[in-house]
């Protein structure tokens, strides 16, 4: 029966990841580029919503992580001639560094204190890329070489594509399987009361520092794909608008949900797009639309869902086999 | 002072030592000490202000002391932080109910399980392997088990936040017993609760000692739920311990009364 059960679940997935990798297929290269973009959105808001949405953390860091991403992989592919694949896997213990040092700020400071000392260190590190000179390129930004294995040539938004499919999924996965746990419920105690996580025999400290850390690694990884994505990286992506966008997922989806990160994540990528037919009101209808939906749908996509779908539904904490 | 009933006090299981706690000039605590023996049932009485969460604050480390020392199994565990506390099998409630709103019953029972799934490691978890696999199922069944042994397995999967205050406490029981204490701390248990779910609790909470090995401490405003469930009694009154005893020889016991009601 166990078993029966198991093998039904990787049947679902394998079929949803076939389907995944069809999209290709019926894209133009535009169109292919959004889906990319998507992609990456939602690789660095589920970071944001491990530490904003589970854990309840005040700290807009994954801007920063994502520029960190980009950055290290940029940087050690023009400056150090690494390959892009290498490059990649060196965001892990870059962006790890980086994560570990917010984590020792973020256990001293209460809420709003961490929030200000966060966006003041992704402001920093912006400042940090403009006036690097030759190291960062400075305002202007530079080209990303194009990722290549065996000859094979990453040349295109569709064969990019696969880049991503791969490492969000597996990431995607860890994550998910991480807070379908003790770990989630850990983080959500801490989130709503943490004396009784702590009267639970839960490590406070310890389980916030892993949620940096999550952050951390899981937007960097998100940066060293997107600049990839983008083709060229410029300071002015990684400030302040890069934080209220990451912020508008997690809130949007619902803290402490999946299903509705992922459906936030395309609606807030591809809000920009719809609205685009309007021209100079662009950015009016943009924040108009989305003023509507926190109107209508207080605690996010997840609790419209919850409230209108037509059978129970809601995110399970625990394993079931 | 009548001696203790019951209680094999020779091995000193539980040993709080002369502790002083003070919020700024305000002494909440002054050098209180309690024995509590294996497989005990202690009652910590006292009117409002007693000082009687403001003891469990001080076990479970949630409020630094002043003086004093607290010893558990020959250890001294003084200077521990509250989740290692819990850790080494000392499990407390909170008055105000300590129930994690966003999560279902269920998973707020599972919580307590988090205590036995300390070998689980990051790796286990996010690869599901047969560890995760074997301790998350075992958690899920016990906690099942816990809410139906307090009568709540309907509500299993309804979210913390819905649930009457009295469903919350027998949550925070549940969540308590499955985590397989040692000690167990609780914080007015009975408040809150209908006649027919005090009338269970004190059940379970009698079957304890013997059952599974579990010593309690219990505060309440409910005398008559004190008296039934506990063999001994603590009085605190402004911070200090006024007696101690039997639950027969409190009953009676003239400073008790007047600290209850006054000198007439």
């Amino acid at each position: 029966m166990k078993r029966e059960n198991m093998a039904k679940k990787s049947v679902k997935w394998l079929i949803l990841l076939a389907i995944l990798g069809c999209i290709p297929l019926i894209t133009n290269s535009y169109h292919q580029y959004l889906v990319n973009l998507i992609f990456v959105n939602f690789l660095v808001s589920l970071g944001l919503a491990v530490l904003l949405g589970y854990c309840g953390q005040f700290a807009f860091a994954s801007a920063a992580f994502l520029g960190i991403g980009a950055y290290t992989v940029g940087l050690s592919m023009v400056h150090l001639k690494l390959s892009y694949w290498l490059g990649l896997f060196l965001v892990v213990p870059v962006s790890l560094l980086f994560a570990l040092m917010a984590g020792i700020i973020g256990l001293r400071l209460s809420r709003y204190y961490l929030a200000i000392t966060t966006i003041a260190f992704t402001l920093a590190m912006r400042f940090f890329y403009v006036n690097g000179g030759g190291l960062t390129f400075g305002p202007s930004g530079f080209n990303i070489p194009v990722p290549k294995i065996w000859g094979f040539s990453f040349n295109s938004d569709h064969r990019l594509y696969y880049i991503l499919l791969v490492v969000v999924t597996i990431l995607s996965a860890l994550t998910i399987n991480i807070l379908r746990s003790k770990v989630g419920r850990a983080f959500i105690a801490i989130r709503d009361k943490e004396e009784a996580a702590a009267a639970a025999s839960i490590n406070v400290k310890n389980y916030k520092m892993l949620a940096f850390i999550m952050c951390g690694v899981l937007g960097g990884v998100a940066g060293g794909l997107y600049s990839v994505v983008v083709g060229r990286i410029t300071p002015d992506e990684f400030g302040m608008m890069q934080i209220i966008f990451h912020f508008m997922i997690v809130v949007l989806g619902g803290l402490g949900s999946i299903t509705g990160l992922m459906i936030s994540t395309i609606v807030i990528t591809l809000l920009p797009e719809l609205v685009r037919a309007v021209k100079e009101f662009q950015e009016i209808v943009y924040g108009g639309v989305i003023i509507i939906i926190i109107l209508f749908a207080p605690s996010g996509l997840y609790g419209l869902i919850q409230k209108y779908s037509p059978f129970k539904f809601r995110e399970k904490l625990q394993w079931k086999p | 002072m009548e001696t203790l009933k019951r209680a094999d006090r020779s091995n000193k299981f539980f040993h709080v030592d002369e502790v002083t706690v003070k919020f700024g000039g305000i002494t909440a605590l002054k050098r209180v000490s309690i024995e509590v023996g294996k497989n005990e049932i202690r009652g910590l009485i006292g009117p409002n202000g007693a000082g009687k969460t403001t003891l469990f604050n001080a076990i479970t480390r949630f409020i630094p002391l002043v003086s004093g020392n607290i010893f558990y199994q020959g250890q001294d565990i003084t200077p521990l932080k509250p989740h290692e506390i819990a850790r080494m099998g000392i499990i407390r409630t909170f008055q105000k109910r300590g129930i994690v709103d966003s999560l279902t019953a269920l998973e707020n029972v599972m919580t307590g399980f988090h205590r036995l799934m300390e070998d689980v490691h990051l790796w286990d978890i996010g690869l599901r392997l047969k560890k995760f696999r074997e301790a998350e199922e075992e958690g899920y069944h016990r906690a099942l088990e816990a809410l139906e042994a307090v009568g709540l397995h309907g509500v299993a999967d309804q979210g913390a936040d819905v649930l009457s205050f009295g469903q919350q406490t027998l949550v925070e029981i549940a969540r308590a017993l499955v985590s397989k204490p040692k000690l167990l701390l609780l914080d007015e248990p009975a408040a809150g609760l209908s006649a027919t779910e005090r009338e269970h609790v004190m059940e379970i909470l009698k079957a304890l000692p013997s059952k599974q090995g579990v010593s309690l401490i219990i505060t309440d405003h409910i005398i008559d739920f004190v008296m039934e469930v506990c063999e001994n009694l603590t009085v605190l009154n402004f911070g200090e311990k006024l007696e101690e005893g039997s639950a027969s020889y409190i009953r009676n016991h003239p400073d008790v009364l007047d600290a209850y009601f006054g000198r007439g």
